[in-house]
């Protein structure tokens, strides 16, 4: 018995050491952090002792008007570039992926330079593009004999502004994602929805997206978590405003975090709450696909 | 007698011995390193060169000071994440008005037998400027008056010549009629078709917001009363504000105020995109020696006070930062031991003190005395402009998180200015009202 064990343990050792490294990593700043926040939530220390304060801070955040701005702001980006994100990837990637192999891969180059290039590039050249005093949006006003109009100061529609650049920063990920997919369904499927008559909408509908499932699992559970957590596009473009009209959770937690008015209590409960958000978000979404298979 | 004398000369030798051996025994007898920190708007080789001086000076002891210098946009960051890794550092160099928050967290230390020797010398203003509860937590290292920044070479091609004071030295002290009136107008016309403009005002974030409380400040109205903001009560910030605001629709300043940062504005005044921009004495010192050494574009870079009708009257105001030296409270026996020697040693004066001090206007008396610079006595002449920006309240810091988003409010019609300010005001008295019952110096 004791020889088979060790035998065993023999035979798994290697794979033990591959995932080692990994387990200890994630352990040390990954579970390890998400578990310090959970308990630096409960306490307050700014004014030099460690006072444990409860749900305090969870009540601060749900008793705060900016808290409950920037909730609601961060669920809007997730519940509208989610979606645009895997609407406008499954339909690029779906009208390119059979064409010919060079405009295939000129799309999703181009598409994809945005994702290559870093969110502050982009949020940068964003700027350079709308800012009124010195952007081309400045000119394109003086040229039309226009006053320049200031569209990242809009109380109601600057966010809307943002969810556009945001979707124009991540779409190249989704069609590059789906297009490979695509691209690996066998060609015998395609040739027989042409031979039935099908044409590219009941192409979309009964082969591309089912088809494609998989792949929009994973763009919804790493583009969720990604959107969620949105914040060098706002830190470079609106700072936040005008008055936290675009003030995200995560940017929220940096100013609590490093901000003038620190508080990291609050800022841990803040991170708290956005991992328990998204990990619902993402068990709704298992959910959803079990009871899909279920049903089938 | 002459044994009555001896044993006087006797005992004040061994009192003086006791004393010393006493100072010597709080001293670490091993190697410290410590760091300074500092946003001072300074050239980085004087703060070098005064920490090299001390490390040759205190190297038979070990002691050794690592000179970390950042940019002011960058010190909340810095400073915050450093209490919570617990790794502050022993020495702070920085704006008074932005240290005191950390007072009343309780992690500034106490330095007032420590500045006892050179408190004569210090103004006055200064030194009271560093109080708190009758204890001193910095000691003044230099001032900066903040006012306004002009390009008189503008101002000539712009047909503005009788604006311009005759010494260049000298601080123009133009009327709210003259500068709205006059000044921004014209230059406005003169910058027509171009992406230049007048002036630069921004509310992208609190940087340089001390420019924006000036403006706030400049048909007389009270920012603080009584401890508490005062913003939204005052008819006159109120009035301030929509005169502001007023300003920016009709082209007298750039058009992006609600996501411009202070930080920009200065830029853009050096590379000739503007007219007037807010400025403190220490930028004027830096801008002026980028221009003397070649790196950057050269103009004739005057100083001017801020316009302001106070009951009526025509006036000039200007905010004073109080730049100084703490020792921060980071826990660390051995390492506060030798920030307050690092102090000590260099408030013993020399050419250090002297070198950082004369960055703008002199803390000291007697460096001021001894100054051959005319912008200094120039300058000094405007000291009775100078209101009180922070009130002295508690979390003045902490407040200021609130001011930009009003601003922005305002600017962008989300509320009216006085609905903003109201708001702010609310916000900033429940933060005072926070840092007065937690204020770890104050009880």
């Amino acid at each position: 018995m004791k020889a088979m064990t060790e035998r065993k343990l023999r035979e798994n050792l290697s794979a033990y050491l591959f995932v080692g490294p990994f387990v200890v990593l994630c352990a040390l700043f990954i579970i390890y952090p998400i578990f310090r926040g959970f308990i630096n939530s409960l306490y307050n220390t700014k004014w030099r002792a460690t006072v444990y304060v409860g749900l305090q801070n969870y009540k601060t955040i749900f008793s705060n008007a900016t808290s409950m701005l920037a909730i609601k702001n961060s669920l809007l980006f997730v519940a509208t570039v989610v979606p645009l994100l895997i609407i406008f990837g499954i339909w690029i990637s779906g009208s390119i992926f059979d064409k010919r192999r060079l405009y295939v891969s000129g799309v999703r180059a181009v598409l994809y330079i945005p994702v290559i290039a870093s969110m502050v590039v982009m949020s940068i050249i964003w700027r350079f593009i709308l800012d009124s005093q010195s952007g081309l949006v400045r000119y394109f006003c003086m040229l039309l004999g226009l006053k320049p109009v200031n569209v990242l100061a809009d109380p109601t529609y600057t966010i809307y502004l943002l969810i556009f650049i945001l979707f124009t920063m991540n779409i190249g990920q989704c069609v590059v994602l789906y297009t490979a997919d695509m691209l690996s369904i066998p060609n015998d499927l395609l040739e027989a929805c042409r031979i039935d008559g099908g044409g590219r909408l009941d192409m979309f509908r009964y082969i591309l997206i089912p088809l494609t499932k998989n792949t929009t699992i994973f763009t919804f559970i790493t583009q969720t978590a990604s959107v969620f957590k949105v914040f060098i596009v706002i830190q470079l473009l609106t700072r936040g405003g005008p008055n936290y009209k675009t003030t995200t959770m995560m940017y929220l937690l940096y100013e609590y975090a490093f901000g003038n008015n620190i508080n990291t209590g609050v800022a841990s409960a803040m991170g708290v709450l956005m991992f328990v958000i998204s990990l619902v978000l993402i068990t709704l979404r298992f959910v959803f696909i079990r009871r899909e298979k279920e049903a089938m | 007698m002459k044994k009555l004398l001896a044993l006087i000369l006797t005992l004040s030798l061994l009192m003086g011995m006791a004393v010393f051996a006493r100072a010597e025994e709080t001293l670490p007898d091993h190697p410290v390193d410590i760091e300074l920190w500092t946003d001072f708007t300074i050239d980085e080789a004087i703060m070098q060169k005064a920490v090299d001086d001390f490390n040759a000076a205190y190297a038979d002891k070990g002691y050794t000071v690592t000179l970390n210098k950042f940019a002011g946009s960058q010190r909340t960051t810095l400073i915050n994440g450093a209490i919570e890794n617990d790794t502050l550092p022993a020495l702070l160099f920085s704006a008074w008005f932005t240290t005191a928050d950390y007072v009343h967290q309780g992690l500034v230390e106490d330095i007032t037998d420590l500045i006892a020797p050179v408190r004569d010398d210090l103004y006055d203003a200064v030194y009271d400027a560093c109080v708190i509860a009758d204890k001193a937590y910095m000691v003044g290292m230099y001032q900066s008056y903040f006012g306004l920044a002009y390009n008189a070479d503008i101002f000539r091609e712009a047909g503005l010549d009788k604006y311009i004071t005759e010494d260049a030295n000298e601080w123009a002290r133009w009327t709210m009629a003259e500068f709205e009136g006059d000044i921004l107008p014209t230059l406005a016309k003169y910058f027509e078709g171009s992406e230049k403009y007048p002036i630069a005002l921004f509310a992208g974030d609190n940087q340089a917001d001390t420019f924006t409380l000036n403006w706030l400040s400049s048909l007389g109205g009270q920012m603080w009363k009584d401890g508490k903001s005062n913003a939204g009560a005052d008819e006159n910030v109120i009035a301030a504000l929509e005169k502001m605001i007023s300003w920016t629709e009709n082209g007298l300043t750039n058009s992006d105020v609600i996501t411009r940062s202070g930080t920009e504005a200065s830029p853009d005044f050096r590379n000739l995109n503007s007219g007037v921009c807010s400025c403190q004495v220490s930028n004027h010192t830096s801008w002026l020696n980028a221009m003397a050494n070649g790196s950057s574009t050269q103009f004739d870079l005057r100083m001017a006070t801020v316009p302001a009708v106070i009951n009526g009257e025509d006036t000039n105001i200007l905010a004073n930062y109080v730049y100084g030296a703490c020792v921060m409270n980071n826990g660390k026996a051995d390492q506060i031991a030798v920030g307050k020697e690092f102090l000590r040693w260099l408030l013993q004066g020399g050419e250090n003190l002297d070198a950082i001090n004369n960055n703008a206007i002199p803390c000291f008396r007697s460096i001021a005395d001894a100054s051959t610079d005319p912008f200094v006595p120039a300058t000094t002449k405007n000291a009775d402009l100078i209101w009180d920006f922070t009130g002295g309240v508690p979390g003045y810091v902490a407040t200021r998180s609130h001011l930009f988003p009003a601003i922005q409010a305002a600017y962008s019609g989300d509320k009216t200015p006085a609905q903003a300010l109201a708001d702010y005001s609310a916000e900033a008295n429940a933060i005072i009202e926070e840092y007065v019952e937690n204020s770890l110096v104050l009880h």
